[in-house]
C-alpha cells in the first residue's frame, strides 16, 4: 500500500531536519507506537498497536534508518515487525524528504506498507485495510507536523497498553497529551475524509 | 487455565466433566465423550457439519463453548437411532434415497432436518432446500438429501 | 483454529456483568457468539476474559408502550422471527430476519450482539438505522441512551465502551399500515450481504409520501441512511418515476471494494435494491391505505 503525505512547517530546513532525526521524539507520533530499545544510532526496537473493530494486533520489530543523506535532506526508514500473537507481519518502507519552502520547510513522506499473514487475510476487513493504513500514516504525518512546528518534546506513547480504535469516524485518535486544538483538527480531518468517501466525488 | 465443572445430558444420558472454557461443544462431544458423529468442518459456523440440538434447537457446536451448554439437553446424531442401532425414519430415508456419499455432512443434515420436520411436518421442496442452506454438501448435489427429507416427511405423516 | 485460552464468567445480574467489565482487562462480552466465536476460533480476536450474558436477568423480551417497542439485547433472533409484536409493529425487521445467517445461527444470535459486532453487511443494524432506534447502554458508571446515528462509529466499531453492555434497543413505531421493504443480495442464501436496502414509508391516503427512511447495509463501513433521497421523496406521489429519482443517491456512494464485490458492483446493487425495496414499501403502504 503506497501512501503519500506532505506538509509545511514554518521552520528552516536545518532545524526541521534535526527534529526529524530525533527518533525517540518522533516515534511516538505514530499512533499506538512505543519505542522499547535502542540497538545502535540507526536501529531501534519497538511495538505498534492497532485496533480495528474487535481485532487488536500488536507488531513488534525493528526500525532502521537505512539511508541518511544530510546534503539531500532525505531519510529512508525501513521497519519490519511480526504480530506478537503469530497473526502475521508488517513491513514499512518510509522515505522523508525535506525541501525548503520559502523560509519554511516542506516535509514529503512516501510510505510503502505491506502486510502478510492472517492480519492481511481477514475477509471481512479486506476493503478497509488500505484505509486504516492511510489513516494511521495520515495521523503520523499530522502529529509529526505539530511536533516539528512546535519543537516540543513529543507526547508520551499512547497509553502503554492501549491502542487507538481505527476506522472510526468520530472516534478520537491518539495523543492523550496533545493540545485540545490539535486533537480537534485531527478529528475534523478524519470526519471530512470519511464523509468525503461516503458522499462520493462527482463521477 | 482454570477448568469449569459442567453437568449436561447428551442423548438422554447425564454427564459431569471438568473442562477448560475454550473447549467448543463440538470438541467436547468428540474428545471428552467419544461421540464422534458430530463432525468438524470449518470451525467458523458456515458448513453445518457440527450441527446438534441444544434443548431441541439446532446450533453450531463449533460456535458454542461446552461451558455454555451447562444444564442443557443435547441431541447428537448418535441419539437418532433406536435400540440396537435401528435407523429412524429420517435415517432410513437417507439410506433409501442416496442422501449421503462420504457421509461427512450427514450428521448435520440429519439434525437440521430433525428440527425442520418437527416444526413443519409437511414442508414443500422449497422449504426443505431453504432449511438446508446452513448445511453444505460436497458430494451429493443435495438431490438425494432433499428427496430423503420429503420421503421421510411423508412416512412420518402416514405413521 | 482453536481459540486462545480465556477465563469464562457467567454473571447472573447486570450489576455483576458490568462490575466484571469494569475490572477485567481485555474482556469481551459473549452474547449469541455467532460472530465472536468464529473470530476467536481464527484467533483474530484474542480475549483474556469472556463475560457471558446468557444468564443475566432482564435482558430478554419484547414490550410495546408509549409508541415504541423495546427489545432486550439478549433476545435471540429466532425469538424475534416468531414474535407477534415484531410482525405487527416492525414488519421491516421481520422481513430482514429471514436473511440473517441460517436457522442454526439465529437460534443463538441476538439483536444486541449483532448491533455491537457491527459488521458492515449486517441486517439488524441497517433496520435499526432506518427505524432511528435508540440503544440503551449500561455500565458501573450509569445508564445512557444513544440514538443509532451516533451508535455506529466506523468499521465494526460502535459507541459502546469496553466496560459497557447494551441492554435494550428501543424502536419508535411507525403508523399502522406503513410501508416497508427489505431487499438484500448475497451470493448464496445466508451469506453476508453484498448490499441490502431497508425502507420504511408513511404515505397519506392520496399516496403522497409523508415520511421515508432508506438505510443500506453492506455498502459502506456502517449502515448508510440516504437522507437526501428521503427528503426528495417527502411530499411527492410515489410512482415508478419518483422511485427512480431516489436512485442517484445510491449511485453517488463510494462503496467498499473487496474480494467479495468491487465498488462498481456494490454501487449497482445499492441502486437496484433501493428501488426494489421502495417499490415493495409503496405497494404495502398503498395496499394498507
Amino acid at each position: 500500500m503506497k501512501i503519500d503525505n506532505s506538509f509545511i512547517v514554518a521552520l528552516p530546513v536545518a532545524e526541521a531536519w534535526t527534529t526529524l532525526l530525533d527518533v525517540p521524539a518522533v516515534a511516538p507520533c505514530m499512533p499506538g507506537a512505543e519505542l522499547t530499545a535502542v540497538e545502535d544510532e540507526r536501529t531501534y526496537r519497538g511495538q505498534v498497536k492497532v485496533k480495528l473493530g474487535p481485532v487488536a494486533v500488536a507488531f513488534q520489530g525493528r526500525a532502521r534508518l537505512e539511508e541518511v543523506d544530510e546534503a539531500a535532506r532525505t531519510v529512508r526508514v525501513k521497519a519490519s515487525g511480526t504480530e506478537t500473537k503469530g497473526r502475521g507481519s508488517a513491513q514499512a518502507d518510509v522515505t522523508f524528504r525535506l525541501q525548503p519552502d520559502g523560509t519554511g520547510t516542506r516535509v514529503v513522506i512516501a510510505s510503502d506498507i505491506a502486510l502478510a499473514g492472517a492480519v492481511a487475510q481477514y475477509g471481512r476487513a479486506q476493503g478497509v485495510i488500505a484505509d486504516v493504513a492511510q489513516v494511521i500514516i495520515d495521523t503520523f504525518a499530522e502529529n509529526l507536523r505539530r511536533q516539528i512546528a512546535a519543537r516540543e518534546p513529543a507526547a508520551p506513547p499512547v497509553g502503554r497498553g492501549a491502542a487507538p480504535p481505527m476506522g472510526a469516524a468520530p472516534a478520537p485518535m491518539a495523543l492523550a497529551e496533545a493540545p485540545a486544538l490539535s486533537v480537534f483538527a485531527v478529528l475534523l480531518g478524519l470526519i471530512k475524509r470519511w464523509f468525503g468517501r461516503l458522499t462520493g466525488a462527482a463521477r | 487455565m482454570s477448568t469449569h465443572a459442567i453437568k449436561l445430558s447428551v442423548n438422554g444420558k447425564a454427564y459431569e466433566r471438568a473442562i477448560e472454557a475454550r473447549i467448543t461443544l463440538a470438541d467436547f462431544l468428540r474428545h471428552e465423550l467419544g461421540l464422534t458423529g458430530t463432525h468438524v468442518g470449518c470451525e467458523h459456523g458456515v458448513c453445518g457439519a457440527c450441527t446438534v440440538l441444544i434443548d431441541g434447537q439446532t446450533v453450531r457446536a463449533c460456535l458454542t463453548f461446552a461451558v455454555q451448554a451447562q444444564g442443557s439437553d443435547i441431541t447428537t446424531v448418535e441419539g437418532l437411532s433406536g435400540p440396537g442401532g435401528k435407523l429412524n425414519v429420517l435415517q432410513q430415508a437417507f439410506q433409501d434415497h442416496h442422501g449421503l456419499q462420504c457421509g461427512f455432512c450427514t450428521p448435520g443434515m440429519l439434525m437440521t432436518l430433525t428440527e425442520l420436520l418437527r416444526d413443519n411436518p409437511d414442508p414443500s421442496e422449497t422449504q426443505v432446500r431453504d432449511a438446508l442452506t446452513g448445511n453444505l454438501c460436497r458430494c451429493t448435489g443435495y438431490g438425494g438429501i432433499v428427496a430423503a427429507a420429503l420421503a421421510a416427511a411423508r412416512r412420518l405423516r402416514e405413521a | 483454529m482453536k481459540p486462545a485460552p480465556f477465563d469464562y464468567h457467567a454473571p447472573r445480574t447486570l450489576a455483576e456483568a458490568t462490575g466484571l467489565l469494569a475490572t477485567l482487562e481485555n474482556a469481551k462480552v459473549l452474547a449469541g457468539g455467532q460472530s465472536l466465536v468464529p473470530m476467536m476460533n481464527f484467533r483474530y480476536v484474542i480475549a483474556d476474559h469472556l463475560v457471558d450474558l446468557a444468564q443475566v436477568d432482564g435482558l430478554r423480551g419484547i414490550s410495546v408502550a408509549n409508541g415504541a417497542m423495546r427489545i432486550g439485547a439478549m433476545t435471540r433472533q429466532r425469538e424475534l422471527e416468531l414474535s407477534a409484536e415484531i410482525a405487527q409493529h416492525c414488519p421491516l425487521m421481520r422481513a430482514a430476519l429471514g436473511h440473517i445467517g441460517h436457522r442454526q445461527t439465529r437460534n443463538r444470535g441476538t439483536i444486541g450482539g449483532s448491533l455491537v459486532h457491527a459488521d458492515p453487511a449486517a441486517e439488524l443494524p441497517a433496520v435499526c438505522a432506518a427505524c432511528d432506534a435508540v440503544v440503551e447502554i449500561a455500565s458501573m458508571r450509569g445508564a445512557r441512551e444513544v440514538p443509532f446515528a451516533e451508535f455506529a462509529a466506523g468499521f465494526m466499531a460502535t459507541a459502546v465502551e469496553p466496560d459497557e453492555v447494551v441492554t435494550a434497543i428501543k424502536l419508535p413505531l411507525w403508523p399502522a399500515g406503513h410501508g416497508y421493504g427489505f431487499q438484500e443480495f448475497s451470493r448464496r442464501r445466508g451469506d453476508f450481504a453484498l448490499a441490502g436496502a431497508a425502507v420504511l414509508l408513511d404515505m397519506g391516503a392520496d399516496a403522497v409520501v409523508r415520511r421515508a427512511a432508506i438505510a443500506l447495509c453492506g455498502v459502506a463501513t456502517m449502515p448508510l441512511r440516504l437522507r437526501e433521497a428521503e427528503a426528495q421523496l417527502v411530499g411527492r406521489k410515489l410512482d415508478a418515476a419518483t422511485i427512480r429519482s431516489a436512485a442517484p443517491a445510491a449511485r453517488a456512494l463510494e462503496p467498499i471494494s473487496d474480494i467479495h464485490a468491487g465498488a462498481d458492483y456494490r454501487r449497482h446493487l445499492a441502486e437496484v435494491l433501493t428501488q426494489r425495496a421502495l417499490t415493495d414499501a409503496a405497494q404495502r403502504a398503498g395496499a394498507a391505505a
